[in-house]
């Protein structure tokens, strides 16, 4: 029975001479939200990866960054404070990411038929030029540069009470949509063809699914950043998918994953003054390990169809 | 036999790529339709526009009444990323008739492996669908269309890349299937022997040059009609009640087909 003084031991690291347990009240809502969006993330992350669609994710999230960045550039262009403008986050920066986010979703759920262009491409487009505006952005508001960029990359710890909720019935509302179309969003996922000619709606299962992607994408941001929340759209559902054979086990080990990743990697900031979104990135990254040693040990083993 | 999908001046192709014009068909409870032409010539454009999967570019296809359909696509476009059991695949096919919000129950389990075991698959219900053979899968597939029990199962290419012995299977397995229940069945397949001892009606398609035809499998099968359709001459044979095709670059008969067959 040594958990309660390991566990106190780890509670009461100190920094800064402050220890994780007097620290807590501050950075409670910090923690929470960022185990909230590993939560919604890692569970929707199974789907990011089946569907392979990655790259679509990694877009969304990037012009969503974009609909942060415009939020500031427009109010500095009315005279507004960063500050000010990051403390108003349904009227401002989060309503713009959640505009830009959803119309890209909607966009990119549209089937490409021409053929000079490919799906690639255009996702890549859809990466790029975003993330070139938003740093042209950044460079034009370079004063207030720094508060942006807590957004962007994942550098904010202290995350409002409003905020707070804002990621709490997100997170609510998309898991209850999930948990309501899971099955028409697997046979989707799975047989789209198959799927329509069976009767169910495909495009407009397909449309709900990338929007409440999109939609936990845009809000997520404004918690802890674009950066971690790719990662546990990616990571944690990755390393699941590496150790089961069976989907429901994915998508609870792919939460359990992002949310202890989210967990571990906020304490590990903060006891060694890491900033909180590559901790928790890298935290995550850790939940690769098994995966991949079993997929060698497969593939190495007497008959596993290695070399 | 009451018809259940009547089509009128259909015309199908791709988004703004017409294919071909003028499609008119008229299929009945318990037709057993092959679907057949050259690679590219339009079968599964067809097959997926009267499926509803991709729009009509013209023309009306009227269904009866809550007409169901049960689809089996090429095996190859299920993605072995997902980590399925081959029931929970099988299974899926219950889906559109459970609903939105609703689980999936016992009863809808057991008709599953119900349909498993006709297909001769109970066995491997737990075993990841990515793990199966080729055929296993194929069976599976077949399994997971029969299972919302629809009034018209449509199979694409389902024994392709087979070996002469899984060929074999899964037809009979199809054609039994058929005999017990007097579902309507179209089959698409590029391989005119195989079509030509099963299917009772026969479409020609070939979209490029505009060709569509419907008929009994007696009337099209003959080397006229396939001559123009593939552009080879082709010798029907008959021995022992089972067609045979032999095609051959030259429409003089009897090139093509074996001394023994010719004697």
């Amino acid at each position: 029975m040594k958990s309660i003084p390991v566990l106190s031991s780890l509670l009461l690291v100190e920094r800064n001479g402050m220890t994780f347990l007097d620290a807590l009240p501050i950075l409670q809502n910090g923690i929470l939200a960022g185990a909230l969006v590993a939560l919604v993330s890692a569970f929707l992350g199974v789907y990011v990866i089946l569907k392979r669609i990655v790259f679509v994710s990694a877009a969304i999230s990037q012009i969503s960054s974009l609909g942060v960045a415009c939020a500031f550039l427009v109010a500095g262009l009315f005279g507004h404070h960063a500050s000010e403008v990051k403390s108003r986050f349904l009227s401002g920066p989060g309503a713009t990411s959640i505009v830009f986010a959803c119309l890209a979703a909607i966009f990119l759920a549209r089937q490409v038929s021409e053929k000079r262009i490919t799906r690639e491409s255009i996702l890549g487009i859809g990466y790029l030029l975003p993330a070139g505006l938003t740093l042209l952005i950044l460079d034009a508001l370079s004063a207030e540069a720094h508060a942006i960029e807590d957004i962007l990359f994942g550098n904010s710890v202290f995350v409002s009470v409003e905020q707070l909720w804002v990621q709490a019935v997100t997170a609510a509302a998309v898991l209850l949509i999930h948990f309501v179309l899971y099955k028409e969003f697997v046979f989707t996922s799975l047989d789209p063809e198959t799927a329509t000619a069976s009767g169910l709606r495909t495009r407009l299962f397909n449309r709900i699914l990338l929007l409440t992607i999109a939609f936990t994408i845009a809000v997520s941001i404004m918690s802890i950043g674009a950066l971690p929340v790719f990662a546990f759209m990616v990571i944690p559902a990755s390393a699941a998918l590496t150790l089961t054979e069976r989907l429901g086990r994915a998508f609870v080990l792919s939460v359990v994953f992002g949310v202890s990743s989210a967990l571990v990697g906020f304490y590990l900031s903060f006891v060694f003054s890491l900033p909180t979104g590559p901790a928790m990135l890298t935290t995550a990254g850790l939940f690769l390990i098994p995966g991949g040693a079993r997929t060698l040990f497969v593939r190495w083993r007497p008959g596993g169809g290695g070399a | 036999m009451s018809v259940l999908l009547d089509v009128r001046d259909l015309a199908i192709g791709y988004a703004g790529r017409p294919l071909l014009s003028g499609i008119n068909l008229s299929i009945a409870q318990g037709d057993w339709w092959g679907v057949v032409g050259p690679n590219g010539a339009g079968k599964t454009t067809l097959m997926k526009t009267l499926l509803g999967i991709i729009p009509a570019h013209a023309g009306t296809i009227e269904r009866s009444p809550g007409l169901t359909f049960g689809y089996v696509p090429q095996r190859g476009v299920i993605d072995d990323i997902f980590p399925l059991s081959a029931l929970d695949v099988v299974v899926m096919g219950r889906y559109p008739r459970i609903g939105p919000g609703r689980r999936v129950s016992r009863a809808d389990r057991e008709l599953a492996l119900s349909y498993m075991d006709r297909v001769g698959i109970a066995n491997l219900a737990r075993k990841p669908f990515r793990a199966l053979s080729g055929g296993q899968k194929q069976r599976t597939l077949i399994a997971r269309g029969l299972v919302p029990e629809p009034d018209v199962l449509v199979l694409d290419e389902p024994t392709d890349g087979m070996d002469l012995a899984g060929e074999t299977g899964i037809m009979e397995l199809i054609s039994d299937l058929r005999r017990g229940s007097g579902r309507t069945l179209l089959m698409i397949s590029h391989s005119l022997n195989l079509v030509a001892n099963y299917a009772r009606q026969l479409m020609l398609i070939h979209g490029h040059e505009g060709v569509f035809k419907t008929g009994t499998t007696d009337e099209l099968l003959n080397g006229k009609t396939l001559e123009e359709l593939y552009h080879v001459g082709v010798d029907v044979h008959t021995v022992d009640g089972r067609r045979f095709l032999f095609a051959h670059g030259s429409t003089e008969p009897g090139r093509g087909a074996p001394p023994w067959m010719t004697s």
